[in-house]
């Protein structure tokens, strides 16, 4: 039974989160919206302040956020220290997320409440309406090109590939600089990477590289071919490859999951950043369509998008935040001070087509298709 | 439980071509039909029309006469009370058996009870009674497969959809789920749809079978159709016809008729329930598996004779490519009954033998 009380404090937060979300609105409209791309058609709907959103999740009994597609990392406890009663239950996906999480749509079965994922799947997964739109209260310094159409998903986190090696099986020396440095034949058969015949980690990367252009152009990209890269589905079991010595080189993006194995005594050594181009990937966060647990999902990535989760995603999770005015992860050149770095674009669903493109090139170039 | 009704399904992607081309279909209630046909041929994104996952660019989608799809309305999918089984359809690792089954069942906010009951039967029909208490890390690749199956089915959804679930299965797995689906099919009285470029999986499981190509349906109708009387040269060659010819009608008799291969093949008999003047041409198929080797000298309309180009052992079969005038044929012949004919001896290229074919086997495309 409610009491009065309650009945009155609730009429007192919609009417302080209908301010807010006027505010706001109002907010988005003066900085010029990019517009709606496509998308689902809704418009996003604003969230409340973080402490609404909590108290939200804790009176609707929500005691945890099952998120999809990255590894866990070390702020999700730093979120269930802030917010006591809420843990986050990660769960690993790679190459079949978008057809999960079709089917846990489909069939009303729903499990996941967040998705994170650097996959252009996230488009897909939109146009579907598996994915919700939703503006966090506190956006400020969220740069426009970051959301996905109509907000249906936003960069939480900024990755810079690099160059990954064993030094077991080179040295400094020999250990390639460069992006041309990966199409010299000496390193034929000695290369794994992200399999870039789907989407991923891979394809992102290679695609950044070829429209840098430069020294990675289509010749470049026929001549690493040549080198006949392992192509492996994850980054993670790619530098798991890479540290076992079954190959000498690695490409990919340094986070919080290529990290751990490049620490101090590792036989993985990472050169960053790398000669010529600097491709920078994003990674997406999304609320999923009748999550289980809404209020505590929007509580995640308002907290992740929040200056402090950014800080916490880049001071201790290493990855280039993308909210202005964070500084990056520690001991990482700023994003400025690198060469050619992919000037930002809108993730739309003409990026899905550019990568389309892309995709039915590199399958072509590599000889094969996932 | 429910009667599907397609009516001028399209769909077209933004570069233009129509994925599904005015397509019209109706799944009987209770019915187990499959899509059928090559990668690109429009299966998928009709069972995702059907899903809700896309919105067809025309068309109307009816379940039991309830729009899902019609002009102004888009049903939701979870509106749509389905249940959708795709290839990667891993169990939530943190749940047991019991809990991976309950879980939609507890979502629908059934008491406590029931819960128990329906997942306790589920768990029964799967052939699962004892394994409900563990954690899917502990079941085998088959018992995680049909636990899977099970939850996909608890709610009972009306319609259930299938997209390709077990193409990444090893091919003994495969023929055990298949089973599995459809007994739980029958059990249960869904209505399915199924999508699959595996024809053998196809007839093994299917009330009826739509073959596409093209975002359109080239033939419906039940296995022993599809399989015995193709409706034109894509489904023949696609259903496993090896050899696709074009011949001469020379007379036309009851239940079928005389015809000569090619411009200069052997005279063969065709059955064909249409009367076709002789000099008209017609378009045949026959299964490499059809041919037998004769022993005795050709008889034109009987047996004709042929050149052997290659000879392959298959183990059980030999695989002979053959040239009878300017016609090559494929013809997979038991080895043991060739050798029974050749008294012990296996032909080699350039040798000529004699084959025959039943009427029955050398079936009029299209008839």
């Amino acid at each position: 039974m409610k009491s009065a009380a309650t009945k009155l404090g609730r009429r007192r937060s919609r009417w302080f989160l209908a301010a807010v979300a006027g505010a706001v609105g109002l907010l988005l409209a003066a900085c010029g919206s990019g517009g709606d791309t496509g998308g689902g058609g809704q418009q996003s709907a604003v969230g409340a302040p973080v402490q609404e959103l909590y108290a939200a999740a804790q009176a609707a009994g929500e005691d945890k956020v099952v998120v999809y597609g990255i590894k866990g990392n070390a702020c999700y406890d730093r979120f269930s220290q802030r917010f006591p009663g809420i843990a986050v239950e990660s769960q690993y996906m790679v190459g079949e997320t978008q057809a999960r999480l079709e089917q846990e749509h489909v069939s009303g079965q729903n499990v996941g409440d967040v998705l994170r994922t650097g996959s252009t799947s996230m488009l897909a997964l939109t146009r579907s309406g598996i994915l919700t739109p939703f503006t966090p209260a506190d956006v400020e310094g969220i740069p426009q090109e970051a959301w996905g159409p109509g907000h249906a998903f936003v960069v939480d986190t900024k990755r810079v590939a690099g160059i990954a090696y064993n030094t077991a099986q080179l040295s400094p020396e020999e250990a390639p600089k460069s992006w041309t440095d990966l199409a010299d034949p000496r390193l034929k058969g000695k290369i794994v990477m992200p399999d870039p015949t789907g989407p991923g980690a891979g394809l992102s990367i290679l695609q950044e590289l070829l429209q840098t252009g430069g020294a990675t152009d289509d010749a470049w990209l026929e001549r690493y071919a040549a080198n006949e890269p392992a192509l492996i589905q994850g980054v993670q079991p790619a530098i798991e490859a890479l540290r076992s010595g079954e190959y000498a080189v690695m490409m990919g993006g340094l986070d919080q999951m290529t990290g751990p194995p490049l620490a101090e005594g590792s036989t993985l050594k990472w050169v960053f950043p790398v000669a010529g181009a600097s491709p920078v990937t994003g990674h997406f966060i999304g609320i999923i369509t009748n999550a289980p647990h809404p209020n505590a999902a929007r509580l995640l990535e308002s907290w992740l998008l929040s200056e402090e989760g950014q800080t916490c995603l880049s001071q201790e999770g290493n990855e280039y935040p993308v909210r202005d005015g964070v500084p990056g992860p520690p001991g990482f050149p700023a994003l400025d001070e690198l060469d050619a770095v992919t000037p930002p674009r809108p993730v739309d669903y003409t990026e899905l087509e550019r990568q389309q493109k892309y995709l039915e090139q590199f399958q072509t170039v590599f000889g094969r298709s996932r | 439980m429910a009667q599907i009704d397609i009516a001028g399904l399209t769909k077209r992607f933004d570069s233009g071509a129509a994925a599904v081309d005015h397509l019209d279909l109706t799944v009987q209630d209770g019915e187990f039909l499959s899509l059928l046909g090559p990668s690109g041929c429009g299966k998928t994104t009709t069972l995702r029309c059907v899903a809700g996952l896309e919105r067809p660019t025309s068309g109307e989608i009816y379940f039991d006469g309830e729009p899902m799809v019609s002009r102004g309305v888009f049903v939701q999918p979870e509106k749509r009370h389905m249940g959708m089984v795709f290839q990667s359809y891993a169990l939530w690792p943190h749940m047991t058996a019991f809990g991976n089954i309950a879980y939609p069942l507890r979502r629908a906010r059934l008491d406590g009870t029931e819960v128990a009951a329906r997942v306790a039967e589920m768990l029964d029909v799967v052939g699962l009674a004892e394994y409900g208490g563990r954690l899917p890390s502990k079941l085998s690749g088959g018992q995680q497969q049909r636990v899977a199956l099970a939850r996909a089915l608890v709610n009972r959804p009306q319609v259930v959809l299938y997209d390709e679930p077990l193409s990444n299965l090893d091919s003994l797995l495969r023929s055990q789920m298949r089973r599995e689906v459809r007994r739980l099919h029958d059990a249960l009285g869904s209505t399915s749809i199924y999508v699959t470029h595996d024809r053998t999986e196809a007839m093994a499981l299917s009330d009826r079978i739509a073959v596409m190509q093209a975002g359109v349906i080239q033939q419906i109708g039940t296995p022993r159709e599809i399989y015995t009387c193709p409706a034109n040269r894509f489904v023949a060659d696609f259903i496993g016809f090896d050899n696709l010819l074009k011949a001469e009608v020379v007379v036309s008799e009851r239940d079928g008729a005389l015809v000569r291969l090619g411009g200069d093949g052997p005279l063969v008999r065709c059955a064909t329930d249409r009367a076709h003047p002789p000099g008209s041409v017609v378009e045949l198929a026959a299964r490499a598996g059809a041919f037998r080797l004769a022993p005795a000298a050709p008889e034109p309309g009987q047996s004709f004779r042929a050149q052997v180009r290659t000879v392959t052992y298959l183990g059980e079969d030999l695989e002979l490519q053959v040239q009878a005038g300017e016609i090559a044929l494929l013809a997979r012949i038991r080895d043991v009954d060739v050798r029974a004919v050749t008294q012990g001896t296996v032909p080699v290229s350039g040798d000529l033998v004699n084959l025959s074919i039943r009427p029955e086997e050398l079936v009029e495309i299209g008839a």
